[in-house]
């Protein structure tokens, strides 16, 4: 596979941080999954996921102010890349293109 | 309303340093939001388990990162990747092959955990005790100075001129006090009542460095004599006692029947060092100059070092100073030394050498542990030469196969530390309770991070030492012959090595057997305590005239007098005597005495007591020649004393010390009597010189009487209390005690300490016989097939179990000559702790070799017999 490709969970991260706006923290992007998913994810596993992002410069990240109720510590902002967007594209068109015309299959099994 | 700090830092363990800061913030910020919604609790019990979490989560991926490195590099070198990933790697291998082996990892986690457990425990208590300073204020620098001669060796006690004197002559010390206890009756509207006091100077409290929680500390006007009816309160007895009532200042009690105003009180956490008890303090109530007080060395002194003074310049100085005061007062001087002891040695020096045995027990019983453990893991690597073999077949290095076993013996360590720790904490706890009093400093006792730091650093420090031999053993491989012989190539240096664990295990526990040996005999000594008189049926109890009801001792003395006839009138009341002290009971005073006509050498020293008409007959004291006291011998009457035996044998060898003068404690009287020894209760301590006199002819203000009752003396306590109260309702009575209290006191201690060593030796014991069978079992083993064959061919079974118990001795025979010999050495560490029983008592040694030699014995006995019991056929088909 000449290109990288994205796992379920990444994707998730990713449209996560595309719904929360232009530069976003951890703290709602875990609440955002949770919400729309409605599955309890590990905040250890995010922010691994997100690592990985940035590792394969699908998103970038920079530190922002610190706050008092973060123990004066600073938060870390990402954004998605143009790479990232074009994965996430892909991806869904792939869905997509495996979903069409499934349904009657589906109920046969 | 921070999150918890040990689970933010183990999260900081696993995630790289750049990320933490972020993470840890968000973590922290989600944090308070739970906390403000769910409560604290919830909200750590989440932080807890997201550090759980992250550190698995982010280790696993650190170490995936590794392993795609690698993959990456891989051709460009290998083995350079051994660093955290590797040891992640060799955790993990460790812990699975551990829980591959349930069995091995309970018998070594129990092992390791009593042997951590007791080591942790006693060394808490030797840092509480022996190693931390005393919590004062630069207790560095506090010293006691002792007055020294031979009369009084062995206490630390000092006179008031002389302390003033020193204070006055001294540049090496900033302050000098000094204090002693002084019982004080305290009047109250409920009643009079005892109260342990203590006086002191001015400059005790100041080479303390107390500073007054309320008002103020003493000064020198306080020892005016007039002005010196005030009173310091300490802490405890302000909260108790006035319910800690803020304008406590300026109130009066009623102290000896005297008015004293309460003028400070000490604050919470100053511990007055040996006199803790103490409930109030007054100044002294003469001046420490008075000269007549020279003589008086009944006070204990303490100095504090100036910043710039060492304690040999202080040393040199006070011994300089003590000398020019011995040519300036000969009368009291004269013979009398300086000695300077610093002051946590004074607290602590005593408990030293049974802490210091315990200690040291202890870490037998960790070694003997290890040597097992260590032994477990030779067999255990035996049956893993194989995989071992393959493993360094496809390329692992040796260092790093050596490391893959020590970290299965780090894991084992560790968990055993843990265990231990926690049994560490409890059994602190069970010490501090059951800890005979006496010890020094016992409720500063606890478990802390010092004591945890020393958990950790045995765990590592044992999985070294009884990982580290099989490990190497494991693989010095020949790989080839390995590979083709399996299970069966472990070679003959194996059971040497097993051999040796054996012989050390066997000296050790050898030792410390031979120590509770020891102990047990001294004790049994102890309780067949024969003193020489009848033991039963004796109550003792102490009265103390109120000073300010009698002019005149003479008046007290016949208060005593009536006091006695009184209670002998009692029924159930057999007899009545009066001492200043006795056998276990009353103080010490010794003195030196001459002999008259004999003034050539040193002056001898003799115990003294005053004793009244009744006491030799009351205890049972037989009179060996001449007589005792009769209430004829009055003040009037020509002064008279009585000695013991061992005083006339000692003193008068070959004559007849009756009617010789003796002069002691500044009185010189004539012998009329001497009485039998009383044996002392320490079976094999020399009987000292005694010399009694009559109280009648140097009255004190108290006394003991010494009651010998028809039955039980526990019953006789009420009606005799009552019966005083009747004649003095302001004498204070306290101190009841029969006989066999009093001796039941004095065994507490060596009770403690024979069972917690016997404890210790008993755990060696049977850690040593548990190595012993392991051993054995693994030689029957490994014979199984040879006896086989042996049996098949005709062999008796017991020539073949003979051969086996014959092995499986040899090492055993050797460790029990190495631990005689050890203990032959070591014994003498006992010495202050045993009585009537020598250090290298051959009975000892020999009875507890012998039991050791049996339960070794058992040990090999019984794998050899079930081997024997193996079919032949099935013996002979075993690989």
């Amino acid at each position: 596979m000449g290109r990288e490709s994205l796992g379920e969970f990444e994707q998730l991260v990713l449209l996560a941080i595309v719904r929360l706006g232009s530069d976003v923290y951890g703290v709602p992007i875990v609440e955002e999954i949770r919400e729309r998913t409605g599955r309890s994810v590990s905040r250890a596993a995010v922010y691994i996921a997100l690592r990985r992002l940035e590792s394969k410069d699908l998103v970038t990240s920079r530190m922002a102010e610190p706050t008092p109720e973060r123990g004066g510590r600073a938060k870390r902002m990402f954004r998605i890349q143009p790479a990232g967007v074009e994965l996430l594209r892909e991806s869904r068109q792939a869905l997509l293109s495996m979903w069409q015309d499934i349904e009657p299959a589906l109920e046969e099994q | 309303m921070r999150p918890p700090r040990i689970a933010a830092w183990i999260i900081g363990c696993a995630i790289p340093s750049h990320e933490l800061e972020w993470i840890l913030g968000d973590l922290e910020e989600v944090y308070r939001a739970r906390a403000a919604k769910s409560g604290s609790l919830v909200a750590r019990l989440w932080y807890w388990g997201q550090a759980v979490v992250f550190s698995i989560r982010f280790l696993r991926e650190r170490a995936r990162e590794q392993r795609r490195e690698r993959s990456r590099s891989r051709g460009a070198g290998r083995g350079q990747s051994e660093s955290l990933g590797g040891v992640v790697k060799d955790v993990r291998f460790a812990s699975r092959t551990l829980l591959h082996a349930p069995g091995f990892v309970l018998a070594g986690v129990t092992t390791l955990a009593l042997g951590i457990g007791a080591n942790t425990a006693i060394f808490s208590v030797v840092d509480s005790i022996l190693l931390s300073p005393l919590p004062l204020v630069e207790p560095d620098h506090l010293v006691r100075i002792c007055e020294t001669n031979p009369a009084v060796a062995g206490f630390c006690i000092a006179s008031p001129p002389n302390v003033a004197d020193w204070s006055d002559q001294s540049r090496a010390f900033e302050a000098f006090g000094i204090a002693r206890d002084w019982p004080f009756i305290l009047k109250t509207d409920d009643g009079v009542e005892g109260i342990s006091g203590g006086i002191a100077t001015p400059g005790f409290f100041q080479a303390l460095r107390f500073s007054p929680e309320l008002g103020r500390l003493f000064a020198a006007a306080d020892l005016d004599p007039g002005n010196n009816r005030v009173v310091l309160l300490t802490n405890a007895t302000w909260r108790s006692r006035f319910g800690g009532d803020p304008a406590i200042i300026g109130r009066t009690l009623m102290l000896d029947d005297e008015i004293y105003t309460v003028i400070g009180v000490l604050p919470a956490d100053a511990q007055v060092p040996q006199m803790e008890y103490f409930q109030l303090w007054t100044p002294l109530h003469f001046d420490p100059r008075e000269e007549r007080r020279r003589s008086w060395r009944g006070f204990r002194a303490l100095g504090r070092l100036t910043e710039a003074a060492t304690l040999d310049e202080a040393r040199s100085e006070m011994s300089t100073i003590a000398s020019r005061l011995a040519s300036q007062f000969p009368e009291t001087n004269e013979g009398w030394g300086v000695r300077l002891v610093p002051l946590h040695e004074s607290v602590v020096g005593s408990a030293r050498p049974m802490l210091l045995v315990f200690l040291g027990a202890v870490g037998l019983v960790l070694l003997i542990g290890c040597a097992n453990i260590a032994n477990l893991l030779l067999a255990r690597s035996t049956g893993r030469r194989r995989e071992l073999a393959v493993r360094a077949a496809l390329g692992a290095s040796r260092t790093r196969l050596v490391r893959l076993l020590l970290g299965e013996s780090l894991l084992l360590a560790l968990l055993g530390g843990a265990a231990g720790l926690l049994l560490a904490v409890w059994a602190v706890k069970a010490f501090v309770v059951l800890a005979p009093g006496g010890i020094p400093r016992l409720d500063e006792v606890a478990v802390d991070g010092r004591v945890l730091g020393f958990a950790l650093l045995v765990s590592l420090a044992a999985s070294v030492l009884f990982g580290l031999v099989p490990a190497l053993r494991a693989t010095s491989l020949n790989l080839n012959q390995e590979l083709r012989e399996g299970d069966r190539g472990a070679g003959k240096t194996d059971l040497g090595i097993r051999g040796l664990l054996v012989v050390s295990e066997v000296a050790l526990a050898l030792m410390l057997l031979v120590g509770a040996g020891l102990l047990t005999q001294s004790f049994a000594r102890l309780l067949r305590w024969r003193p020489g008189f009848d033991r039963d049926n004796l109550l003792t109890v102490w009265l103390l005239a109120s000073s300010g009801k009698y002019e005149t001792g003479d008046q007290v003395q016949l208060q005593f007098r009536r006091a006695t006839e009184a209670v002998a009138a009692l029924g159930g009341v057999e007899s009545v005597g009066t001492a200043s002290a006795g056998p276990l009971f009353g103080g010490r005073e010794t003195d030196e005495f001459r002999i008259e006509s004999r003034s050539e050498g040193d002056p001898p020293v003799a115990r003294w007591y005053d004793v009244g008409p009744g006491y030799f007959s009351t205890l049972g004291i037989p009179v060996v020649r001449g007589r005792g006291f009769t209430n004829a011998d009055g003040r009037d009457a020509p002064p008279v004393a009585v000695i013991n035996e061992s005083a006339a044998r000692r003193h008068w060898p070959g004559e007849d010390p009756l009617g010789q003068q003796v002069t002691i404690y500044g009185r010189t009287m004539r012998i009329v009597g001497v009485v039998a020894d009383i044996r002392p209760l320490k079976a094999g301590t020399a009987i000292d010189s005694e010399i009694y006199w009559p109280q009648q002819q140097a009255p004190r203000y108290a006394t003991f009487l010494v009651i010998r009752t028809r039955g039980d003396p526990a019953n006789a306590v009420r009606s005799v209390r009552a019966r005083i109260q009747q004649l003095d309702p302001d004498m204070q009575i306290s101190g009841f005690n029969t006989m066999d209290q009093l001796m039941a006191r004095q065994l507490v201690s060596p009770r403690f300490n024979m069972v917690l060593l016997a404890i210790f030796a008993a755990m060696a014991l049977v850690l040593a016989a548990v190595g012993i069978y392991g051993v054995v079992a693994y030689t029957v083993a490994r014979r199984t097939r040879e006896m086989g064959i042996r049996l098949a061919l005709g062999a008796q079974r017991w020539r073949v179990i003979g051969s086996v118990v014959a092995q499986g001795m040899l090492p055993v025979a050797a460790g029990v000559v190495l631990g005689l010999a050890g203990a032959m050495g070591l014994s003498r560490a006992l010495a202050t702790m045993i009585f009537g029983v020598s250090a290298t008592d051959v009975p000892t040694f020999l009875g507890v070799a012998a039991a050791l030699v049996s339960v070794a014995t058992i040990a090999c006995l019984v794998p050899a017999q079930r081997a024997t019991k193996v079919d032949a056929v099935v013996a002979l088909r075993e690989e």
